[in-house]
């Protein structure tokens, strides 16, 4: 049984954290087995645990939220192993609630490590904008470079963006209380690595190498190409008023978002235009020297945080090419339309299932056995006796409602 | 004296009862209480010199407390009336050790003092921290309070949310405010047997005086089937009320103008507020003879006459903070506090919900709203707020489809179906309009911003708060 230990892994977004998760949900039986707690009864356990931990509204879940951190923190504390925790939102706490966070693992009795996966920031402000358009936002790329460049960040973007992605404040934050050691670094490998360096590294980190696990995943996180955000802001700004988020989840972030538009993966990609791709550089540059000499136990390269050599041809989503804004169109066209045909057979099925049900139903009530019970029990129900009768015989059946 | 030692000195200052702002602090003008300045005798847990201790964690970098947090106690101390001494030591621990919850502006760096790193959100000078900001950590430190305040909960209510339904004035049959605590029978007086029950329904406000006016003049009610009062006046006004006792008794979180638009975008009235409908359904159950529709500002008179009620009714109003204390003994309902809530408590209250939601359960979060939140805010009345400029024409268009309606309808109505109509912003009996004490769609009184308005009633609340014995 490995010692007992508290890896929480708190960020960042993009940078495989999705498929973390997923792995390891699904592997909890697995890692237990080897000592190793991922306390989740559900796949977002962790993330319901960190918006109670920072009173985090987010459009109702929050109602499900209530005490999950509290309840995982004493399942932590329970464990005698190794436990993980993982979410990118906890990226954002503040001081104060990483202090709760900490006090309910059991720090400073407990060890506890905190780990940081980080991708080059060049990458990762387009990705970020993509990840708002995907949340019903319909701010302009070039506005969203305008807000998180102004040194204020008052606004609610600037806000949100600099609290998951400013990767030495994040490890300030989390990690200034203990020894940096036990502050890990991981980096995402630039394009062109190898596919499973990534997971490597997030193995080794984690100290994962004895498991065997099963690494299948369904819960990719793909990204879009500008005209594809372009076209998902303007569907944004066209149904935001009209369509309520219980809809706009399942319709336009999973089935034109993740299923349609990200197949399309021959539309240029989006970036940073030159100006900001130098600011983010050098931006990059001082983030690395911070961090260098901080002594965090880094795994992968720091080096994999400055952008790649050579840019990525500019193609601005503000002004896409509307030739192929038209093709997602078509494309996202498509697929609304088989949803639909799908519902409706959907529709028909359930209609004709509950057409059957309720001639059953009658079938049932016709019967003369169903009529000498129900003039039993309305007859029963009429006298004190019956009625402790009644309860008596429904408790002993176990329900507790009453027929109807 | 280095930045750090001033300020060390400073939140020193704040602790002893101190209101100087950090700008001013270290320049010599006073702003602190008499003896007491430069900073703290210890008395409430004042730190004299030297580092904050490393063990505390405080919200803020280069182990202080945050600016905001260190503005909120500022205020605090500021709010004091003269001469009542510094904040207690728990409450002033409590707020600079709590970081503001749910989305806004992060913790900040206290301006002028390093932390050694370059990164992060911007240092900021406290008296810069946006009034919205301090709200919303007063409310983080408000809901903590006011959720710990609240008295175990009873054992039904443990149930299944879903057990607690969010119907209420006029939802319907069966439901309004007749049959919640504000208008039950006061207790050991027996209902008369001959006499008819009734039921109060329509707009929140006018049921819950009507209700109380009934309960105070000692009215009886009836064990035959009861008698509807729905109760109607100015369209908006009614829209008004129902949101404020949605907000505070329901605990939902929508804005006034948000809400107000989203049923004009539908063009349907919120069912509470479909005085017509709720007048439909209940004439379907129990007569069109039972039903009545008062219309108007005060619609005692006719209630008391219409339920055989011998003497005038007055509105009767809770004076006194030991009244209402007294009602909350005996689960004092929600729905007596919506009276009159002015539009920035209402306002806090909305924004204490956002907290609440992810806090307590739903079944818990009404009792803290019935129990603690409506005590703690009774005082804190007003004006609803104004209707949103572009929904004004869909409202009188709505009244007076209200109104014609009313003509064909085989209920009795009383008062005039006039009243109906929105009345002028400049009308004494109105809303107030757009720069008034209206609410969200306007200004507080006094010309300052809502923000300024809500943070002086969290203020008040806070330091109310902990008088209340916490």
């Amino acid at each position: 049984m490995s010692p007992k230990r508290v890896l929480i892994h708190v960020g960042t977004p993009k940078t495989g954290t999705s498929y973390l998760q997923d792995v390891l949900f699904r592997n909890r039986e697995v890692l237990a087995r080897q000592g190793i707690l991922y306390p989740a009864d559900r796949f977002d356990a962790h993330f319901l645990a960190a918006l109670d931990l920072m009173r985090l509204p987010w459009g109702g879940l929050e109602t499900e939220a209530v005490g999950a951190w509290d309840a995982l923190a004493e399942q932590v504390r329970a464990w005698d192993g190794t436990v993980i925790i993982s979410h990118e939102i906890l990226a954002t706490a503040t001081r104060a609630q990483v202090r709760r966070a900490m006090r309910s693992l059991g720090h400073p009795d407990t060890e506890v490590h905190v780990l940081v996966s980080a991708r080059d920031l060049v990458r990762q402000i387009p990705a970020e904008w993509q990840e708002n358009v995907k949340h019903r936002r319909t701010i302009r790329y070039h506005a969203f470079l305008d807000q998180i460049r102004d040194p204020e960040r008052s606004g609610a973007i600037a806000t949100w963006f600099w609290g998951v992605q400013e990767i030495p404040d994040i490890l300030h934050r989390w990690g200034d209380r203990l020894d940096p050691g036990r502050v890990h670094l991981v980096t995402v490998p630039h394009a062109g690595a190898a596919p499973t360096l990534l997971w490597e590294r997030f193995v080794e980190a984690f100290g994962l190498g004895e498991v065997e696990l099963d690494l299948h995943d369904e819960r990719a996180n793909p990204s879009l190409g500008a005209p594809e955000t372009a076209l998902l802001r303007r569907v944004n700004r066209a149904v935001n008023k009209t369509v309520p988020p219980a809809d706009y989840r399942p319709l336009v972030r999973e089935l034109l978002a993740h299923q349609t538009l990200s197949r399309r993966t021959r539309s240029p990609r989006l970036s940073l235009p030159p100006e900001a791709h130098a600011w983010a550089e050098e931006l990059s540059k001082a983030w690395v020297a911070d961090l260098g000499a901080r002594g965090y136990d880094v795994v992968g390269d720091l080096g994999e945080l400055l952008p790649e050599p050579g840019s990525v041809e500019f193609s601005d989503p503000d002004r896409p090419r509307e030739r192929l804004v038209n093709r997602a169109a078509l494309d996202a066209i498509r697929a609304l339309v088989r949803e639909a045909a799908r519902l409706r057979r959907v529709e028909s099925d359930l209609r004709a299932e509950l057409d059957e049900a309720h001639r059953a139903l009658e079938r049932a009530y016709l019967r003369p056995s169903y009529k000498a019970r129900e003039r039993i029990v309305r007859s029963a129900e009429g006298r004190g006796a019956g009625r402790r009768l009644m309860r008596l015989y429904r408790r002993l059946r176990g329900r507790s409602s009453r027929p109807a | 004296m280095t930045e750090r030692a001033l300020a060390t000195a400073w939140v020193a200052h704040l602790r002893a009862g101190g209101t100087t702002p950090w700008g001013d602090f270290g320049s010599g003008s006073p702003g602190g209480p008499p003896g007491e300045w430069p900073p703290g005798d210890g008395a409430t847990g004042g730190r004299t010199s030297g580092e904050w201790p490393t063990g505390e964690w405080p919200t803020g970098p280069a182990g202080l407390p945050a600016a905001g947090q260190l503005e909120l106690v500022r205020r605090l101390n500021a709010a004091r009336p003269t001469g009542a001494g510094p904040l207690p030591g728990p409450l002033v621990d409590r707020v600079l050790a709590t970081s503001a919850p749910g989305r806004g502006l992060p913790d900040r760096a206290l301006v002028g003092v390093g932390d050694g790193t370059r990164f992060g959100p911007p240092p900021a000078d406290p008296t810069a921290v946006p009034a919205a900001e301090l709200v919303r950590l007063a409310a983080g430190v408000l809901a903590e309070v006011a959720a710990g305040a609240c008295p175990e909960m009873d054992a039904d209510v443990h149930a299944d949310p879903d057990s607690v339904p969010d119907v209420g004035p006029g939802s319907g049959p069966g439901s309004g405010p007749g049959s919640g605590p504000g208008t039950d029978p006061v207790p050991g007086r027996r209902p008369v047997p001959w006499r008819r029950d009734h039921r109060l329904a329509g707009d929140p406000h006018l049921a819950r005086v009507t209700g109380s006016a009934l309960e105070v003049a000692g009215h009886r009610r009836g064990l035959r089937p009861p008698v509807v009062l729905v109760l109607g006046d100015d369209l908006s006004r009614v829209l008004a009320d129902v949101w404020r006792w949605r907000v505070t008794s329901r605990g939902v979180t929508p804005t006034w103008d948000w809400w107000v638009r989203h049923w004009a975008a539908r063009d349907q009235l919120p069912p509470r507020a479909d005085l017509t409908a709720i007048a439909d359904r209940w004439a379907a159950r129990v007569g069109p003879g039972r039903v009545h529709l008062l219309v108007g500002p005060d619609p005692l008179a006719d209630a008391g006459r219409l339920l055989g009620h011998r003497g005038p009714l007055a509105p009767s109003g809770l004076s006194s903070r030991a009244d209402r204390a007294d009602s909350a003994d005996r689960a004092y309902s929600a729905d007596q506090a919506d009276q009159g809530l002015s539009a920035a408590a209402v306002e806090l209250v909305r924004q204490l919900n956002r907290v609440l939601r992810v806090l307590v359960p739903p079944a818990r979060h009404q009792q803290v709203l019935g129990r603690v939140t409506a005590t703690w805010l009774a005082a804190e009345t007003g004006p609803p707020p104004a209707l949103p400029d572009e929904v004004r024409e869909w409202v009188r268009a709505r009244a007076e489809r209200m109104r014609s309606q009313i003509a064909a309808a085989r209920y009795p109505v009383h008062g005039d179906p006039d009243a109906l109509l929105p009345r002028a912003v400049d009308d004494p009996g109105g809303p107030a309009g757009p720069g008034g004490p209206g609410g969200p769609a306007g200004g507080p009184a006094g010309g300052g911003s809502m923000d300024e308005a809500v943070l002086d009633v969290a203020l008040r609340t806070l330091l109310s708060a902990k008088e209340a014995g916490r």
